[in-house]
């Protein structure tokens, strides 16, 4: 949608983070399939104006904003809209990027309630990278002139993580979902998102590499996810990881060393 | 009878056996809502016959013809 490699980058817009004048306590990223109301959402929270519209593909570039609840300041990031986090498009891999390596301390994705079953394709995605996931069912109204009713306690169940029924136009729903966020991020509360398992020998491939990517990252980011990507043959996701070490480790390792180690763990990747 | 998605007429169902695309346009496909066994709808065709609006998990796609050609679907027979 109009945005070059270039401007696909995270890390710009995270050192921009870590400059601004109030410290966030937390960062939260809003996910969402296009036109599910993640902006309405957004400025909701943040009481912000950022530009809504009834059409996909609005937000492509990331927007933050801040607001403050129970004392804590929090940073929410407007992220693109997407149908799945396997980085097919540039707003795709922005989304995936900034989710997987840009560290967020929660991931917010908001669904449209009266399409459930398609936006949980995405939901899964999330999941599969950081148990910090909460689930917005946006246009709930809408759902229910539609007569759709969805049993949230069952969804929750199924899916481990929390679930909050918002109209966001409305406002409704806002203040739950502030407080899941709240208890999500600094709360006792720890989300048990329904593992994803695969077949026998794809499991065996996926220890294999993610043994080599946990010895690169050390925990810092999610390794059984980065695992996969490389099973599945994405290339861009080895651009990512070298761009994540090169920021992270500038001074510890000499950066070719690592490059060579990337270089190594994607190509085993794509043998399997 | 299996047919492609092609071939359906409007107002027509069936469900989705396979898709037989490469395999990004399949991820594609899929996160759009078009998963093998989930029933799909041909809605209607367009002015110009290319492409044409089905409809997947309660949402209208356009899809190329060239690409629904190679989604193959299973159309009840009690009709």
């Amino acid at each position: 949608m109009g945005l070059t490699a270039k401007s696909t980058g995270i890390y710009a817009f995270l050192e921009d983070l870590n400059q601004s004048s109030v410290k966030a306590d937390a960062i939260i990223a809003l996910a969402g399939n296009p036109n599910t109301g993640k902006s309405t959402v957004f400025n909701g929270l943040t009481g912000l104006n950022q530009h809504t519209g009834n059409w996909p593909g609005k937000t492509v570039v990331l927007a933050k904003g801040n607001y403050l609840y129970r004392h804590k300041n929090i940073t929410l990031v407007d992220l693109p809209g997407t149908y799945s986090l396997l980085a097919n498009s540039a707003d795709e891999q922005v989304a995936r990027d900034f989710i997987c390596f840009g560290d967020p301390d929660a991931t917010v994705v908001v669904a449209d309630a009266t399409c459930l079953e398609r936006n949980l394709n995405l939901v899964l995605q999330v999941m599969e990278i950081t148990p910090k996931t909460i689930l917005c069912l946006n246009l709930i109204d809408e759902a229910k002139r539609k007569k759709i009713e969805i049993d949230i306690a069952a969804l929750e169940n199924i899916l481990g993580i929390p679930v909050i029924p918002t109209a966001a136009r409305d406002k409704t729903g806002l203040k739950e979902l502030r407080e899941a966020i709240h208890q999500t991020v600094f709360g006792k509360r720890c989300n048990h998102p329904k593992p994803m398992v695969y077949s026998e020998n794809i499991e065996v491939a996926i220890e294999k590499i993610q043994a080599e990517v946990e010895n690169l990252f050390q925990g810092r980011i999610n390794s059984r996810w980065v695992a996969l990507r490389l099973l599945d043959g994405d290339t861009t996701i080895i651009q990512e990881m070298r761009n994540y070490l090169q920021r992270m480790e500038p001074k510890d390792q000499p950066v070719s060393e690592t490059y060579k180690e990337v270089e190594c763990c994607g190509s085993f990747g794509s043998r399997v | 009878m299996t047919k492609t998605l092609y071939q359906l007429r409007a107002g027509e169902k069936a469900r989705i056996r396979s898709i037989g695309t490469d395999p990004v346009t399949k991820e594609r496909l899929e996160s759009l809502g078009m998963i093998e066994g989930v029933e799909v709808g041909m809605v209607r065709s367009t002015p110009l016959g290319n492409p044409r609006i089905y409809r997947a998990l309660n949402t209208m796609i356009a899809l190329r013809n060239d690409i629904a050609k190679l989604v193959e679907v299973e159309v009840a027979d009690h009709e």
